[in-house]
């Protein structure tokens, strides 16, 4: 009778209805519940990544998440860049350079980028940049979100620059889907701290020249991660595309001739009793 | 049928080890042991979820039907994954990012399943709870064990702390560059079951 009872279509599909219910009120509630805490860990891992990159962690340094967004916000300014013309602008429809998701803007508006090695799919008219500035507001290094597809995915990261606009000074990832131990390594601290000093262009020219390639020599190139051919290639991949003149190529070329970028408008910045900063003399 | 809890609990963790004499979720012991960080915490996740999984199929063993009790197990067991997921990018941001889609991948851990059918489908659910903690632990034995030896060896380090300075780093170790590649689990997985079977001879099949 139980045995009958149990077996019975009506039974069946109200039991598995009723397992369904259960486990959703479960999945959901804690999706809900959980979600605040996890968007504010999303955005302060890549505060993290930002502050790392520019120099500003030391490898392993553990900040309570306060801490880091307080750094964050007193050393980084976000900068929007018209990527043709390389020039900074001050908001995209309103849309200031805090709010401002260049790629998303780009996904939602349906911008595909021109066919790339990166395997970019989306291209935003208008970039973001992070200017780390000292006590006087002066930009020091110049970070630029990078992406492109590495073995088993899309890597995302930033690589910082000196105000020169040509050297570079660190690169992260934050997110990525690479074998842990092989591809995996473009988080190694070693390998990451191998792209310190490297230069981006070739001498006295716009075309980019970093590369990751095996046994690297010189200032342009870094040694490839050893058995991850494709990520090595992917990273060099999206250093092309995001350098190019597709990417923050122009921007780069501009900070380039005319020296270290200023804040635009320095709505947040305190008045500086001695605008006009004098060009960084090592900028070419 | 009648074992002490006592029994229920130890028995995974050397005489029925999942990994080590049922051979049985080896996938996941390959891809997270290359650090013994995330090796920690994908033994707290799978204990946890193999705990739970057997307590609430245990509490509606009776009234679950024979013809749909995989993929209800299969349920349970999923959104309990996914709950530990959450949890785990709510609270160790860092350690959930690393150990990346092998945290969902529990769900297809064989151990789970293998003792919800095997256990909870039979049992009382506190007994069930205590076999699920029991086998987590032994899940957690050789993951940490292995975990260990592969930081160890493979980085100089131990759960992240340099123990062997490395020479890439003005120290004297060159690591051994086998120890982070998957196959170094392979190895050193079946020297724990060379041990354990020459421990308990009992364990060797006849032939």
């Amino acid at each position: 009778m139980a045995t009958s009872k149990k077996d019975s279509p009506g039974y069946i599909a109200g039991f598995a209805i009723g397992v369904c219910l259960v486990c959703s009120l479960g999945v959901s509630g804690a999706a809900i519940f959980l979600k605040d805490r996890q968007t504010e860990n999303a955005t302060v891992d890549r505060q993290k990544k930002v502050l790392d990159v520019a120099g500003l962690l030391r490898p392993g340094q553990n900040l309570p998440n306060a801490e880091i967004q307080g750094l964050f916000e007193q050393r980084l300014v976000p900068q929007l860049i018209d990527l043709k013309t390389g020039d900074p602008i001050a908001e995209v429809d309103g849309v200031g350079p805090v709010e401002y998701d260049p790629m998303k803007a780009a996904q939602a508006a349906g911008l595909a980028a021109p066919p790339n090695e990166a395997k970019v799919r989306f291209l935003p008219t208008v970039g973001k940049v992070y200017y780390l500035v000292d006590d006087k507001r002066a930009v020091k290094k110049i970070i630029i979100p990078v992406e492109g597809y590495g073995l088993w995915g899309f890597l995302f990261g930033y690589l910082a620059m000196e105000a020169d606009g040509s050297t570079i000074s660190g690169i992260t990832y934050y997110k990525h889907a690479e074998t842990p131990g092989l591809g995996g390594e473009v988080d190694n601290p070693v390998w990451k701290g191998s792209w310190k000093g490297k230069k981006a262009f070739a001498e006295g020219s716009d075309e980019v020249a970093i590369a990751v390639v095996k046994n690297a020599s010189g200032e342009h190139q870094v040694d490839a991660l050893s058995g991850a051919t494709i990520t090595s290639r992917g990273v060099t991949n999206m250093m092309e595309f995001w350098l190019g003149e597709n990417g923050f190529g122009p921007f780069l070329a501009k900070v380039r001739e005319q020296g270290p970028p200023e804040i635009l408008g320095g709505a947040a910045a305190p008045t500086d009793p001695n605008p006009g900063q004098p060009a960084n003399p090592e900028g070419t | 049928m009648a074992k002490k809890a006592k029994e229920v609990l130890l028995d995974p963790l050397l005489n029925t080890n999942p990994i080590a004499v049922q051979v049985l979720g080896v996938c996941s012991a390959l891809a997270v042991t290359s650090k013994l960080e995330t090796a920690i915490v994908m033994s707290i996740a799978l204990t946890v979820v193999v705990a739970l999984s057997n307590f609430s199929i245990s509490l509606i063993r009776d009234r679950i039907p024979s013809s749909i009790r995989i993929i209800v197990q299969l349920t349970i067991i999923a959104s309990l994954v996914i709950i530990t997921d959450q949890v785990l990018k709510a609270f160790v941001y860092d350690v959930a990012a690393q150990m990346s889609v092998y945290v969902g991948l529990i769900i297809t851990n064989c151990i789970v399943m293998g003792r919800a059918e095997a256990y909870a489908m039979q049992n009382e659910p506190w007994p069930s709870f205590i076999d699920g903690v029991g086998n987590g632990l032994g899940y957690s034995l050789i993951l940490i064990s292995v975990g260990f030896v592969r930081e160890l060896f493979g980085a100089g380090k131990v759960l992240g702390i340099t123990v062997m300075p490395l020479v890439t780093d003005g120290g004297w170790y060159t690591p051994n560059g086998l120890m982070v590649l998957a196959p170094a689990a392979f190895f050193l997985i079946a020297v724990a079951i060379w041990i354990m079977r020459t421990i308990n001879p009992t364990l060797v099949e006849e032939k």
